[in-house]
């Protein structure tokens, strides 16, 4: 999962000398906590990928008045909903494993992480919003 | 916030693996896969915005939707898709801890690019069969 080198989450009770802390190397204890998430949505995703590609062969994007048709059934707008919040939560946390293997330098690595949580973050809710609003007949 | 003096191990990057081989390939691939799904996460965003601002907007934006460059973008995200979506499951099965034996990880590599190969031809069939209609 990387080095975080600039959090500071670490259990006090952790055998990590002090200078190896001090320099904030090693492991910040956050990491499996990611994974089991990243693992969870794409759990999530294994049913809702196919029922999203189910609904775009449907042809639910064929005009507007198909796309509200679509998602102004509460079931299309929830099953839309989570697989926006799946999506984004996964790639979020993929992206952010891929800064963290590859960029390195702290100032670098934390501004790329930052900006693909922030990213991933405004698209998702724009992306949610939008399936309301057109579910609810905007 | 300064770099720790002592080099920390850091994560081996594409130089570091012989490609040929099924395991480093496909775990490469499954990174770039994602990264070309992240790419396609634009155009879902501009289909859902474009709809969420009405008709009128959402009949311009589908003129680009469905252009040629797009069709050629979702050809590509649909392979990155179905491979991504294969392959995960098999990780997750490595998770379980099932399938670290060589012939093993050959033979669940294969398969994912058999069932990739075969669901993209599937798709596009039905897509190009309901265009025709």
């Amino acid at each position: 999962m990387g080095t975080h080198n600039w959090q500071f989450g670490r259990d006090s009770g952790s055998r990590q000398t002090s200078l190896g802390h001090a320099r904030g190397s090693g492991s910040d204890r956050r990491g499996p906590h990611e994974w089991l998430l990243s693992r969870l949505t794409a759990v999530g995703l294994i049913p809702l990928l196919p029922w999203f590609l189910y609904s775009l062969l449907s042809g639910v994007a064929a005009d507007h008045a198909a796309m509200q048709a679509w998602l102004s059934a509460p079931g299309n707008m929830t099953l839309m909903i989570l697989f926006i919040i799946c999506v984004f939560w996964h790639g979020m946390l993929a992206g952010k494993v891929v800064v963290h293997d590859y960029i390195h330098g702290a100032a670098l690595e934390m501004s790329a992480s930052v900006a693909i949580s922030f990213a991933c973050v405004i698209m998702a809710v724009f992306a949610i919003i939008a399936v309301i609003k057109i579910g609810l007949g905007g | 916030m300064a770099q720790p003096r002592l080099t920390r191990p850091i994560s081996p990057h594409l130089q570091a693996y012989n490609m040929i081989r099924i395991t480093s390939a496909l775990s490469v691939a499954n990174r770039m896969t994602g990264g070309i799904m992240g790419f396609g996460l634009l155009f879902m965003i501009l289909w859902l915005g474009a709809a969420a601002y009405g008709p009128d907007v959402y009949a311009s934006v589908m003129v680009f939707l469905t252009s040629w460059f797009g069709w050629l973008v979702y050809f590509g995200v649909s392979v990155a898709l179905f491979f991504h979506f294969y392959n995960g499951i098999r990780f997750m099965v490595w998770d379980l801890g099932w399938g670290f034996e060589m012939p093993q990880v050959v033979a669940t590599g294969l398969t994912v690019l058999a069932l990739t190969a075969l669901t993209v031809v599937v798709f596009w069939a039905i897509v190009i069969a309901r265009l025709a209609l």
